[in-house]
């Protein structure tokens, strides 16, 4: 008698393609594993973007609902990462354009670690002359800086210097070319060095 | 001021701390199961109507042009009125045919329409003259064909 075959505990997770393709008949299952992947990333993406967490929760289920719907068209010529990053990125940029100058701000507070980040502890010190600096204050100058930014100028801030990602994966999200990333993102420096130049000396 | 005491810190670190704004705990959690469920009930199904508004809310140049477009159509339409024919059927001109439908629903043997003696190109009624100069569709006979309710024996 064939005995069932066990499944060894530490089975390496099911690759994204073979998610999507499950996905694609239709198995929600599938898409709730590839969402609970990305959507961290996702959200912090646009949440960095729209400085609104009740915006960024909206966008980015509206992103994933899209992506869903859109899926039977995916063919898998670039990542679904990068697939859904462009998606939530054209979504955010869209909706920051309708939205333009109604920038209401509602802040995410920070997580408990933020107090031993060694730039925040150097900000925020007893030893330092900004002493009545608050997290909530220097929270608030960083998002209110962001929002100056243009929309493409704010989204390379977003994916190089909070999210990390590389030039390359970047101007694959934005459609454009690695030089136009790079200046952009020079440019935005400029520019927020300019709005937070008292933290900065 | 002591400028050494400052601390110094770079602007790529600074945006860095963003990193550390969080949402509510247990956010991500039930995320998954929100978009789920608003799948499963069908949201997001391709709408043209819908899709057709938001391209042009975020695309305010194409809405001009559209408008521009059907502004530009509508003034064509008011001063250029279609091609009107001056139009006198009298019953000489009918065939057989036409000169008995119109005795059958007493209309005069001179017939002259409204809108000055002009009728539309494209009038359906059954006693016009037919059509004179060009047409697209050849010359064309007006015709009404009698009919009866009755069996015929």
């Amino acid at each position: 008698m064939s005995a069932l075959p066990i499944q060894e505990p530490d089975t390496p997770p099911e690759d994204d393609w073979a998610l999507v393709r499950r996905a694609q008949r239709e198995d929600t299952s599938a898409y709730d594993e590839l969402v609970r992947r990305y959507q961290e990333r996702i959200y912090a993406t646009v949440y960095h973007m729209t400085s609104n967490h009740e915006d960024a929760n909206d966008l980015a289920q509206d992103a994933f609902i899209k992506a869903y719907r859109a899926l039977k068209s995916f063919k898998g010529d670039s990542s679904f990462y990068t697939w859904i990053y462009r998606i939530a990125v054209n979504k955010t940029i869209n909706f920051l354009k309708l939205r333009k100058n109604r920038v209401q701000m509602s802040l995410n507070d920070m997580d408990f670690n933020a107090e031993h980040d060694p730039d925040l502890v150097a900000l925020i010190s007893h030893n330092n002359p900004r002493r009545d600096l608050s997290l909530a204050e220097l929270q608030e100058k960083l998002n209110a800086a962001m929002q100056k930014l243009s929309e493409d100028h704010r989204m390379v801030v977003v994916l190089h210097d909070i999210q990390g990602l590389t030039h390359e994966e970047i101007g694959a999200i934005m459609d454009c070319n690695i030089g136009t990333v790079r200046s952009r993102l020079f440019y935005a420096r400029q520019q927020l060095q300019a709005y937070l130049a008292d933290y900065l000396r | 001021m002591d400028q050494e005491s400052k601390p110094t810190i770079t602007v790529e670190r600074l945006i860095a701390l963003k990193r550390y704004e969080q949402p509510p705990p247990g956010y991500f959690h039930l995320l998954p199961g929100r978009i789920i469920a608003r799948i499963e009930r069908g949201e997001g199904q391709c709408n043209s109507w819908k899709t057709w508004r938001l391209s042009f809310s975020a695309r305010p140049a194409l809405a001009f042009v559209l408008g521009l477009t059907v502004c530009g159509a509508l003034t064509l339409a008011v001063y250029m009125p279609p091609k009107l024919v001056d139009q006198t059927v009298t019953a000489s001109e009918l065939s057989p045919d036409n000169r008995w439908a119109a005795a059958s629903i007493g209309v005069p043997a001179t017939v002259e329409t409204s809108l000055g003696g002009a009728a539309w190109l494209g009038s359906t009624n059954p006693v016009t003259a037919p059509q004179t100069g060009d047409s697209l569709f050849g010359t064309t006979e007006a015709r009404a064909i009698p009919v009866s309710l009755f069996p015929q024996n």
